[in-house]
């Protein structure tokens, strides 16, 4: 199981919407934010390539949200 | 190390490392105090009840609010009272009004938005054509979002082109108001909640602050803990939970602290405790309406009022009042009065509030830390939204008149309206209002966010007028029923604090920016919307043509700017970073400021003005102290109706309850309005606590359980005004201040029967 | 209003089940006709005044534990009852769990998740209703307020 801190960068003004819209996901733990652009994340994936897959997605599928960055990935290896 | 503490360590690291990412201007600290770990976040915002404002976050998970805390960084240092703590519940109320309801067949039933707002323009349109613009009416609040009552304010007045334009600040604000015109030239306090912090003498007058406004009680509490030598005058007929940290409490009959006001002065003047450089540079006399006295009239004035006589007048020990005034005068002490309900509600409201200013004006004791005079208001918008936008039936935005040829030019223009559109003459006032819907006049009434229907003096007379067949009346609301919708023709559910953003502006000119947490209830819209599409409906589709609140906000920069309320530097962005900022504020990189009229604070006080203060509200650059006699209330006991009978507030309830009865803790706490006697005149009357009686004045009659208190005042009974199922106001009289236009409902004259 | 010690104490011991009986109907509104649905158990606490705030009763029936509160910040600033041990009825606690607190005390909750922390709360080392600092916490946080 991999624990990873993100930074979410949304539209001006966007970031507590999309905190809200996060909130309601699983697996998404919202630590933060500037009350404006930027959030900071605490995501839980199975793998790499989920963690990529669902930075992807929500980049892709929610408007306000214009990148997503990795700032710290640890792996918890007896989960 | 266990699977869970690994993981909790790994989250943490986690956490910690993506917000120090996020660094920049908005910072890890904020970003910690705006949010906390669990996928909750936390929006900031401000306290839906009193005009204290105080600021707070709301705690949101899974897109419900769960938890407010008070916001550290804003005035009230991170403590809210038990009314805001309880916030959450008012949300998710079971009398939460969830869609729109329309009167068929005398019944209130469900109906589209489509049908309520169709038949809302249809019935306004059919009224202004048939008996033109003044046959429709506005009714607003002092609780709707600055953005709301600013869209409200432009559509009637400028579209609709009636200026029947009023709102509940006239039953709460309207003589503060014109106590400080008439003083200074313009409204609003020159102060500060942080002038309490420095004050050495707090004289609370009118005002069960403790009750009312708690955590400015609080403030209060704590600088006479730590401040040295600090005393609390208190005056109020009642000994009420703000008399406990009195020094000095006077109790008086009610109506009669002109007297023991102008008694202070009276001593503060015979005892040389008064500021001559002062006086010479910054003070004029007037009576009436003339600037035209004398400070030698004045004294001539005030030499009937010795301490003896007010004593007499008041019921009062002569003592008391010298010794008031002492504390009040003595050189280097600062001096801050706050007061409230007890001054404004009254006949002789404007007047009460000029004596208040005069003690200051007399002592120089105003515009530096700890001294000033200092008005607390009951609502958290007033100030902002409906006395600074400007949303009563004789004003327009930002300090402008109806009645002047220049500010109705000057809006016009802002407004892009034709020259002309805006009419000269001022609307009806709040109670007038209410009479001319009784008389047949206002054909149609929108009523947004209050509950005149339990909140009118003599308010039978007024649910009768409501009532009227041929009187369409709608209600934009939270909830439903209350003792107004229950009274409509349409009720429009309205989005509920949280659910949606807007500006709020408290007592001491701070404005503040309330952000949506959570999606409206039910297909409840906010009033802003609903508004806007009343407004496209009406044809005015153009005044309105907002697509957000911040749209609304960049608008009223624009009508600010170059006014004495200037905040045109109070951009939302300012406002999202801020905990509240105090105007006047008139570029984006202005601090705001603390004391208004103050040289090096007050960016209107020009840097090399050679003193330190400069009244610029009038003409001449001076105060006012004004020489206003005691005159009794309108109403006093006679053999007929041998009580008095004063109206407030409980510490759990506000207003008229409809949020705080929807707080599980609260509806079963003080909910129920008692009549409050004091043990003797229980005795005399051969009642006991819990029995019913049956208490009537001329206007009306309600039965009521007892409550035998030590702390009533012998012929006064008190009786709260949150209970919609026993109002208060079915007794209190309908009178008004002649000038701020404000009812008495502080003071009538009532007979008790046992039940 | 009945006065009775013996039943205070009751219900102190019986805890949320005592004044979860005592839940009264719920004064509604005009033309509202709703009502509370008590929770059904044991009848200890007598029946809640809802023209009366608690403190009016616990003056004579509990008069130390009002004397403390009174006397403390809370009564100082009418910080009342209901605030920490929530209403009659089902949501009355006896011990206020820290999440009560939060909203005048948002920094201090957060500090109890602290690992040194683990297994207490506020009232580990705040005196319930007097709720005096704790000589340890006073100079780092200006005393507890």
């Amino acid at each position: 199981m991999l624990i990873a801190g993100v930074v979410i960068e949304t539209l001006p003004g966007r970031a507590p919407e999309v905190a809200l819209r996060l909130a309601s996901r699983g697996g998404v733990q919202v630590k933060g934010g500037d009350g404006d652009r930027r959030l900071a994340v605490v995501v839980s994936a199975a793998s790499g390539a989920e963690l990529e897959r669902w930075a992807e997605e929500l980049v892709r599928d929610d408007e306000a949200v214009l990148g997503v960055f990795p700032t710290y990935v640890g792996e918890d290896e007896r989960a | 190390m266990t699977t869970l503490s690994r993981r909790s360590f790994l989250e943490a690291s986690a956490a910690a490392s993506a917000l120090a990412a996020l660094g920049g201007v908005h910072g890890v600290k904020q970003a910690m105090a705006a949010t906390a770990a669990g996928g909750e976040s936390w929006v900031k915002s401000v306290c839906r009840y009193c005009g204290t404002g105080c600021g707070l976050f709301i705690g949101v998970k899974d897109g419900k609010v769960f938890a407010v805390k008070g916001d550290k960084d804003n005035h009230n240092a991170g403590f809210l009272c038990l009314k805001g703590f309880l916030l959450p519940q008012i949300l998710t109320a079971p009398d939460r009004c969830l869609h729109p309801l329309v009167r068929k067949e005398g019944k209130l039933v469900r109906a589209s938005w489509e049908e309520a707002m169709s038949l809302v323009a249809s019935k306004f349109k059919e009224s202004i054509e048939k008996y033109g613009p003044d046959s429709v009416a506005f009714y607003g609040s002092g609780q709707g979002l600055t953005e709301e009552t600013y869209c409200a304010n432009k559509l009637f007045k400028a579209g609709i082109r009636t200026n029947n334009v009023e709102g509940n600040p006239r039953l709460c604000m309207a003589s503060a108001v014109a106590g400080y015109v008439t003083t200074y030239g313009k409204d609003e306090p020159m102060g500060l909640y942080e002038d309490i912090d420095h004050a050495d003498v707090i004289l609370l007058v009118g005002s069960n602050t403790a009750e009312a406004h708690p955590i400015i009680f609080q403030r209060v509490v704590r600088r006479k803990e730590t401040g040295r030598g600090v005393k609390v005058i208190v005056m109020d007929p009642r000994f009420t939970p703000t008399s406990r940290i009195a020094d000095l409490h006077i109790s008086f009959t009610p109506g009669n602290d002109l007297a023991i006001l102008n008694a202070m002065a009276h001593v503060l003047v015979k005892e040389g405790m008064v500021d001559e450089g002062f006086i010479a540079k910054h003070v004029a006399f007037g009576e009436g309406t003339e600037v035209n006295k004398s400070f030698d009239d004045y004294k001539a004035f005030l030499a009937e009022y010795t301490p003896e006589k007010a004593a007499a007048i008041a019921g009062c020990r002569p003592e008391d009042i010298v010794t008031a005034a002492r504390w009040f005068g003595e050189r280097g002490k600062a001096a801050t009065s706050m007061w409230t309900m007890g001054l404004n509600q009254r006949t002789k409201g404007v007047w009460a509030n000029n004596l208040v200013h005069n003690l200051h004006l007399l002592t120089g004791k105003i515009g530096t830390p700890g001294n000033t005079p200092f008005s607390l208001t009951g609502q958290p918008n007033a100030c902002g939204g409906v006395r600074d936008g400007g949303a009563l039936s004789h004003l327009l935005p930002y300090g402008r008149l109806v009645a002047n040829d220049a500010h109705r030019a000057e809006m016009e223009k802002l407004w892009g309206v034709p020259e002309g559109t805006l009419k000269p003459k001022p609307g009806l006032s709040t109670v007038d209002m209410f009479r001319a819907l009784e008389a047949g006049e206002i054909k149609c009434l929108y009523i947004m966010c209050t509950n005149p229907g339990q909140s009118l003096p003599n308010v039978n007379r007024y649910r009768k007028a409501m009532e009227r067949a041929d009187a369409f009346v709608v209600v934009a609301e939270a909830f439903h029923p209350t003792r107004t919708s229950e009274l409509a023709d349409v009720v429009l559910p309205a989005a509920l604090w949280a659910e949606k953003e807007g500006v709020y502006g408290c007592a001491e000119r701070r404005y503040q920016l309330l952000e949506q947490a959570i999606p409206p209830a039910g297909e409840a819209r906010p009033d802003f919307a609903i508004l806007c599409d009343l407004a496209a409906r009406l044809g005015h589709g153009k005044l309105l043509p907002f697509k957000t609140p911040a749209d609304v906000w960049a608008e009223i920069l624009t009508i600010c700017k170059g006014t004495v309320y200037d905040f045109s530097g109070m951009t939302r962005e300012r406002l999202k970073q801020a905990h509240g900022l105090l105007w006047p504020l008139p570029t984006p990189g202005h601090p705001g400021t603390k004391r208004r009229y103050v040289k090096g604070d007050d960016p209107l006080v020009p840097a090399d003005h050679p003193e330190r203060i400069l009244f610029y509200g009038r003409p001449d650059k001076k105060a006012v102290v004004w020489l206003r006699p005691q005159r009794p209330p309108e109403e006093v006991p006679d053999a007929e109706f041998p009580f008095f009978l004063t109206t407030g507030r409980e510490i759990e309830h506000w207003h008229t309850a409809t949020m705080t009865r929807n707080c599980k803790e609260l509806a079963n706490t003080n909910l129920e309005s008692m009549a409050q006697l004091h043990p003797n005149d229980a005795r005399k009357l051969g009642v006991r606590a819990g029995q019913s009686v049956r208490l009537t004045s001329r206007r009306g009659s309600q039965v009521f359980r007892v409550k035998v208190t030590d702390n009533a005042k012998e012929g006064v009974i008190f009786i709260h005004m949150h209970d919609p199922d026993r109002m208060c106001n079915v007794l209190t009289i309908d009178a008004v201040d002649p000038v701020s236009r404000q009812p008495e409902f502080k003071v009538c004259g009532v007979r008790v029967e046992k039940a | 209003m009945t006065r009775n010690f013996f039943i205070a104490s009751l219900t102190v011991v019986l805890g949320m089940a005592a004044l979860a009986a005592a839940a009264p109907q719920r004064p509604a509104a005009k033309g509202r006709g709703k009502t509370a649905a008590p929770a059904v158990v044991k009848p200890a606490h007598p029946e809640v005044d809802p023209a009366e705030a608690c403190d009016a009763c616990h003056a004579e029936v509990t008069p130390q534990v009002h004397q403390e509160w009174f006397a403390g910040r809370h009564g100082m600033n009418n910080v009342k009852c209901f605030v920490c041990h929530g209403s009659v009825g089902a949501d009355f606690v006896r011990r206020a769990p820290v999440e009560r607190c939060i909203g005048c005390h948002g920094e201090q909750v957060a500090s109890m998740a602290h690992p040194v922390m683990a297994g207490k709360d506020c009232f580990s080392c705040h005196p319930p209703h007097l709720l005096s600092p704790h000589r340890l916490a006073r100079g780092v946080t200006g005393g507890a307020q």
